[in-house]
């Protein structure tokens, strides 16, 4: 016997990984957004050199990036279960998705972090001295003269992260979260045709990647336009 | 209620963890090595442009980028033996150590991942440097061997600790796949043992941390090491 390949099967799989794809996005999304809010201000203190909190930033950084996903998920659940415990809650009633989004984006704002501060520091110091040179404050000089300097830097670097974040997603399904992988195992109850599952889930996750690279690339031909418009 | 954090459990479990820290440490170097090999052949392919294999080079490193490290380890598991059985016939999936197809699984993806730091490494080379050295009459190979190689090395260097520590942090994942017992599943199995989880995670991730660290200090004097010299030519 060698290798068997259900390919009815497999189509119908994909049709079932097709459904999964919501919860995925919620996934992606949720940790990116907030990921990016607490990144870019992790980045920010550390562009401008905040004294206490660009440490800690730091500090943040080298943990969330030098520590597996997987770890992470399991310790920030056994902190989130010890709270419950602590104030006396049934640990029952947690919800594992939740956990699953807060280590998602505890990381995501990591590596976000890195990203934005790369493209931060992609602006010339030039354009910093100019900015407080004409009277901006701190905050001004960010929004209107580094931010969107730091754009084309920044995209490419964003769309990288996305794709990471929306596969280190899967290491959900190990927590026993609901997800694309676990969605098209389920199926396979009784038949075993578990390579059949795995590859549907695969075609899915290859083609939102190739999704995401798509809008990436749009975004960064629409800022280069933007940035042709310009001044320079 | 017991403790939330059990101290006396941690210091009986910590040196057992790091006796199984050599075992996670070959699975990535082997990883890596047998990744590196086939790494280098997929640039080689994409950078000069070979008909045919340049093509599927492009949609193998898609295919590993764009789908979760799990699933490649499932699928791994799951169709290696399957296909080495169909044309041997050979069933080497009850006689063979489950490692060898974990260790695949990470060099495949591994592969992708490091090509694209070759590739990356090598296009970051100035082009001049190339039409210099066929000037004076270097043949491609020597060009590529003593020109264009040694500069690449210097740019490769932090692409390949990235991916190194990328490969260190996914090996997590192999007693999931394929109940391999390494770090990761050696703190699930003494935490099912004991029914004590949070000490073993703790004792995990402080290893990880550290080896990342290790990595990264050792990648940043490799570079000094490498750019020694560097500015007094220019």
């Amino acid at each position: 016997m060698g290798i068997s390949f259900d390919f009815k099967f497999f189509l119908s799989e994909i049709g079932v990984a097709f459904t999964y794809i919501p919860i995925v996005a919620l996934l992606t999304i949720v940790p990116l957004t907030v990921g990016t809010l607490i990144g870019g201000g992790l980045a920010l203190s550390r562009v401008y050199k905040l004294r206490i909190i660009q440490s800690a930033a730091r500090v943040y950084v080298i943990i969330t990036r030098s520590i597996p996903i997987l770890l992470q998920m399991l310790l920030m659940y056994f902190v989130i279960k010890g709270f419950y415990d602590y104030f006396g809650l049934n640990a029952a009633h947690l919800n594992k998705m939740v956990t699953v989004l807060i280590s998602c984006t505890i990381i995501s704002a990591g590596f976000l972090s890195e990203g934005i501060r790369a493209a931060l520091l992609s602006v010339e110091s030039g354009q910093y001295e100019a900015a407080y040179s004409v009277g901006m404050t701190r905050m001004q000089s960010a929004r209107y003269v580094i931010f969107p300097q730091s754009l084309p830097v920044a995209i490419p670097i964003f769309g990288s992260i996305s794709i990471g974040v929306m596969k280190a997603s899967s290491a959900a399904y190990l927590l026993g979260v609901v997800e694309l992988i676990q969605g098209t195992a389920m199926k396979t109850a009784g038949n075993y045709k578990y390579l059949e599952a795995y590859c549907a889930a695969a075609v899915i996750y290859w083609a939102l990647t190739l999704g995401i690279e798509r809008v990436i690339a749009f975004c960064e031909k629409r800022v280069r336009i933007k940035m042709r418009g310009g001044v320079s | 209620m017991s403790r939330f954090f059990d101290w006396s459990h941690f210091q009986w479990l910590f040196p057992r963890l790091l006796e199984v820290v050599p075992l996670t440490l070959f699975i990535t170097l082997t990883s890596f090595a047998v990744g590196f090999l086939l790494a280098v052949f997929i640039a080689l392919a994409r950078l000069y442009r070979i008909p045919v294999l340049n093509q599927i080079a492009v949609v193998y490193v898609s295919f590993m980028r764009g789908t979760p490290i799990l699933i490649q380890l499932f699928i791994c598991n799951l169709a290696l033996p399957a296909v080495i059985w169909g044309i041997t016939g050979v069933n080497v999936g009850r006689i063979w150590s489950p490692l060898i197809f974990v260790i695949a699984a990470y060099g495949l993806n591994a592969a992708a991942f490091l090509s694209e730091d070759f590739r990356a490494a090598v296009s970051g080379v100035d082009s001049g440097q190339q039409e210099a050295a066929l000037s004076i009459g270097m043949t491609r190979f020597q060009c590529f061997r003593y020109v264009i190689a040694s500069q690449a090395v210097r740019i490769a260097i932090p692409g390949f600790s990235n991916s190194f520590s990328n490969l260190l942090k996914d090996s997590t994942l192999a007693f999931a796949a394929a109940g391999i017992m390494d770090l990761m599943g050696t703190v699930q199995a003494i935490g099912y043992a004991k029914y004590r989880y949070l000490e073993g995670y703790v004792g995990a991730a402080a290893i990880f941390f550290a080896l990342c660290i290790f990595l990264e200090f050792g990648t940043h004097f490799i570079i000094r090491r490498l750019s020694k010299g560097l500015s007094a030519v220019k």
